[in-house]
């Protein structure tokens, strides 16, 4: 077995050798790391990949309406994107479908079964969901699996404390509030974050092994389906199974 | 006779004197280099930079008033704002910003306002206020060459006693900062030659580069900035920020500028 990780993102670099690390660790397998602008070997395949973005980007978060008329300069911006690593794409994009993408610009890698593929990106991902509205995602399991770092810091909501001061419109006491609890929450160029990562990458190798979602419900298993940010700083920050699961590993 | 503070002139003179400053003016910009519709802040911004190049540029707004949302902030509150490093277009032009959280800027609505239009005047932009933009001027492989107009209380008059045809002004470029309206990319739309995604729900973190980035020729002859790249493209919309508004609009002078030298 082996574990290929891609990234598309130069900033955490540092950090990349330690998911490798880990993913050995916990798979006992051959951890291989590219950086996804690899994949885009000649001008033609940039050209046709940013385009496919492009028709993949949501318009409106409470439709369903994926890109179709698409104009240059939407092209333009994501293979500028994609040819420079330190601009992050400001879009949304569907992550189903973003998913599928891959499988279809690259058969042979990302539909292979024998070997654990996990993209970690930057983009803003987002799946259409059963109250008919867009939602952001941390990660979406699959062939392959995606790990989003802005999803992660973004589609979890702060403490409900947080989102009630929000809305008395109260500026000075968010700030506050937002100082004097920073261990309540993720934000951008936080240490914590390749924590967080790491109880992420577990659940895709236990979605590789099962061959199915799998999550649990003790809240401080990594495999717990953490949807706020107090419960992932409490179950993916700290990237440790619970017994059950510690058990099936072995 | 009592001494007069004020010179004698007869009620004729001052007629003359409009009459004849409007018509030469009008006169000269029937052909512009670029006719931008729209004076809100992307528009002034554009109008001035394409000016401080001496390009011949005249603005079309359909109120009387020049600056469209820029007087106030949102909610009727006449503080705006902006996030970095969009205050320095209002610091460049000598209009007190104060930092509300980082990269959160305030400042005062009418000032910065009345500064923008200010800098356009003297920049060389022109204005045909109170016009109503009604159509666009298509030529060849459907370039867009100008703008059809008309007087905007002609739109709130019934239509049996104001059967007043339009006319139209020619210019190489036109730039559409209708805000959200696009009303200028719509009149394309109409005939099938482009289709807009129509703006999103508020996200103004995301909306703003965007709008920035997405600032650009959509059809020829015709540029796209402010809040109507949002309806173009199917971006978030903003909200009371004005920063995107303000680097839109100078990003789609540079367009204009680079078209007008590949046009000769």
């Amino acid at each position: 077995m082996s574990i290929h990780l891609y990234t598309d993102y130069p900033f955490h670099n540092k950090d990349i050798a330690q998911y490798c690390t880990f993913l050995q660790e916990i798979s006992v397998s051959i951890v291989e790391h590219f950086h996804f602008s690899e994949l885009l070997t000649s001008p033609e395949k940039i050209a046709s990949f940013a385009q496919s973005l492009a028709s993949i980007r949501i318009l409106s978060i409470d439709k369903k309406d994926l890109n179709t008329h698409l104009f240059p300069v939407e092209i333009e911006y994501e293979k500028k994107c994609l040819l420079n690593s330190s601009k992050a794409s400001q879009s949304l994009y569907d992550g189903f479908e973003f998913q599928l993408l891959l499988r279809t610009e690259w058969p042979a890698l990302f539909l292979k079964k024998e070997r654990l593929n996990i993209i970690l990106t930057e983009r803003k991902l987002l799946t259409f969901e059963e109250d008919n509205r867009y939602h952001l995602r941390s990660i979406i399991l699959g062939f392959p699996c995606i790990i989003s770092i802005t999803g992660i810091i973004e589609a979890p909501p702060k403490p409900k404390e947080y989102s009630l001061i929000t809305r008395t419109g109260l500026t000075k006491e968010l700030q506050n509030w937002l100082e004097q609890n920073k261990e309540k929450y993720l934000d951008y160029n936080d240490d914590r974050v390749p924590q967080v990562i790491k109880g992420y990458l577990l659940q895709s190798y236990f979605f590789w092994l099962k061959g199915a979602v799998q999550f649990c419900n003790n809240k401080r298993c990594a495999l717990y389906n953490s949807h706020w940010q107090e419960e992932v700083l409490s179950a993916q920050y700290y990237h440790t199974l619970c017994d059950k699961h510690q058990a099936f590993i072995r | 006779m009592a001494e007069k503070i004020f010179s004698q002139v007869g009620e004729a003179e001052v007629t003359k004197a409009i009459v004849k400053g409007f018509l030469e003016q009008f006169y000269s910009y029937a052909n512009s280099d670029v006719i931008i519709v729209g004076a809100g802040p992307s528009g002034l911004i554009a109008g001035r930079e394409l000016a401080k190049q001496s390009v011949k540029v005249l603005i079309v707004e359909r109120n009387n008033y020049l600056g469209g949302g820029f007087w106030i902030g949102g909610y009727l509150m006449n503080k705006v704002t902006l996030r970095s490093p969009a205050e320095k277009e209002l610091q460049k032009l000598g209009v007190p910003c104060e930092e509300h959280v980082k990269g959160l800027w305030v400042a005062d609505g009418p000032h910065a306002c009345s500064k923008l239009i200010a800098s356009a005047c003297d920049a060389g932009v022109k204005f045909a206020n109170m016009t109503m933009f009604d159509d666009i001027v298509l030529r060849e492989e459907n370039r867009v060459a100008g703008v059809v107009i008309n007087w905007t209380p002609i739109s709130a008059l019934p239509r049996e006693i104001t059967c007043v045809d339009p006319i139209a002004l020619e210019s190489k470029l036109v730039i559409d900062c209708t805000g959200h309206d696009a009303c200028v990319v719509k009149k394309l739309q109409d005939r099938g030659l482009i289709k807009m995604k129509g703006f999103g729900a508020m996200w103004v973190e995301m909306s703003e580069d965007l709008v920035v980035e997405y600032t650009s020729e959509v059809h020829p002859g015709l540029i796209v900035a402010g809040m109507s790249v949002s309806t173009v493209f199917g971006l978030p919309r903003m909200g009371p920020t004005f920063g995107a508004m303000l680097l839109s609009g100078e990003k789609a002078a540079h367009i204009a500028l680079e078209k007008l030298k590949a046009m000769g």
